[in-house]
């Protein structure tokens, strides 16, 4: 009678380990999947930072961005080799971000030309990235508009997303010397007052 | 000569028709399902996003000069990354997207099996048991109940 007793209570706590491996092996799912759901709604979105920063009075330092040659210029290049934006150290670098599809960037793609025509001889740099384009597309687009400066190409468009914090295109941003930026600017920059804008910013940075 | 002008007709029909599709040839619609907008992340059928019209201008374009399905998929996985496909690939990394459901399921149903094996062992041990052993104050209780019972 007593084996049969402890056998009894052997199972019951037999069964009891089984209910507390269970129970932990439920909450870890539990807790996995609500960390799982915490990090993706806390990588939602882009940051703002940038826009804060600037917002403040302040110039924060730009990302270095790494991404292949689409038209080679400015010491950048040959086509389809790696170049990052710290390469351009020491110079001005207006960064515009565009894609071929995006009607503002055909509205202000003859602006660029001519900003980059006027002050390359100053040390400044237009530097394009294409972003979520078709490569035909993109060199189509540089021919019909007959641009000189140079760009890169960003495919899924994701390593520009994350690090300039841009939530479309088109997207300029203004990198001093240093490499830290002065001034952005979301839309076409094809129009007064933006232009007189930019020019005063780009006066104070050169 | 009649034989001969309804040759040069027939002759100049094959001519003028399209160029015959491949009998493995893919059908547009299903590669426009399997990627999905770089901007808007929806699938190519339903976007209507600048991008994903040029993507279906692409596709329509390759379909046309006879390329494979796995080829434009992969051309335009190349321009905007692996992310424009709606399902990873069944090869290299991708292949853990596939594998894990399926192995989250196989051990889903092991662990249903072992579960539900272990209940009713435990069910039929509890049914060979023998029943406690009566308290006598019970058993004359029940007794007495019983044959209260028996004379109604």
């Amino acid at each position: 009678m007593n084996d049969q007793d402890s056998g009894a209570d052997r199972g019951r706590r037999g069964w009891d380990r089984g209910r507390i491996a269970t129970a932990i092996g439920v909450g870890a799912a539990v807790l996995l999947v609500i960390v799982f759901l915490i990090v993706g709604l806390a990588n939602r979105g882009t940051g703002t930072s940038i826009q804060a920063a600037l917002d403040r009075g302040q110039r924060p330092p730009a990302p270095d961005l790494t991404l292949p040659v689409l038209v080679a210029g400015a010491g950048l290049g040959p086509v389809g080799s790696e170049a990052s934006l710290s390469d351009l150290r020491g110079k001005v670098v207006l960064v515009n971000v565009w894609a071929s599809w995006c009607v503002p960037c055909e509205d202000e793609a003859p602006e660029l030309e001519k900003i980059w025509r006027d002050y390359r001889n100053r040390d400044v740099v237009v530097l394009g990235i294409d972003v979520r384009d078709l490569t035909a597309d993109a060199t189509s687009f540089i021919r019909r508009h007959h641009l000189t400066y140079p760009s890169l190409r960003d495919g899924d468009g994701n390593d520009t997303e994350d690090a300039f914090q841009t939530s479309g295109v088109p997207e300029s941003f203004l990198l001093d010397r240093e490499g830290k930026i002065a001034w952005s600017f979301k839309g076409p920059l094809d129009r007064e007052p933006y232009l007189t804008q930019f020019r005063r910013v780009l006066d104070s940075v050169l | 000569m009649r034989a001969v002008v309804v040759a040069l007709i027939v002759l100049t029909a094959l001519a003028a028709a399209p160029p015959a599709v491949a009998s493995n040839h893919f059908n547009p619609s299903d590669v426009f399902r399997e990627l999905r907008c770089p901007t808007c992340a929806t699938a190519l059928d339903v976007s209507n996003a600048p991008v994903a019209r040029r993507m279906k201008e692409f596709v329509l374009v390759r379909w046309r000069q006879g390329w494979s399905k796995e080829r434009v998929i992969d051309a335009l996985a190349a321009e905007f990354g692996e992310d424009v496909r709606t399902t990873p690939p069944k090869s290299g990394f991708g292949l853990v997207a596939w594998l894990i459901p399926a192995t989250a399921v196989l051990v889903g149903l092991a662990i249903l099996v072992v579960m539900t094996r272990r209940w009713v062992r435990r069910r039929r041990a509890a049914g060979d048991e023998e029943p406690a052993a009566l308290d006598p104050a019970d058993g004359a209780r029940l007794d007495r109940e019983l044959e209260r019972f028996g004379d109604t």
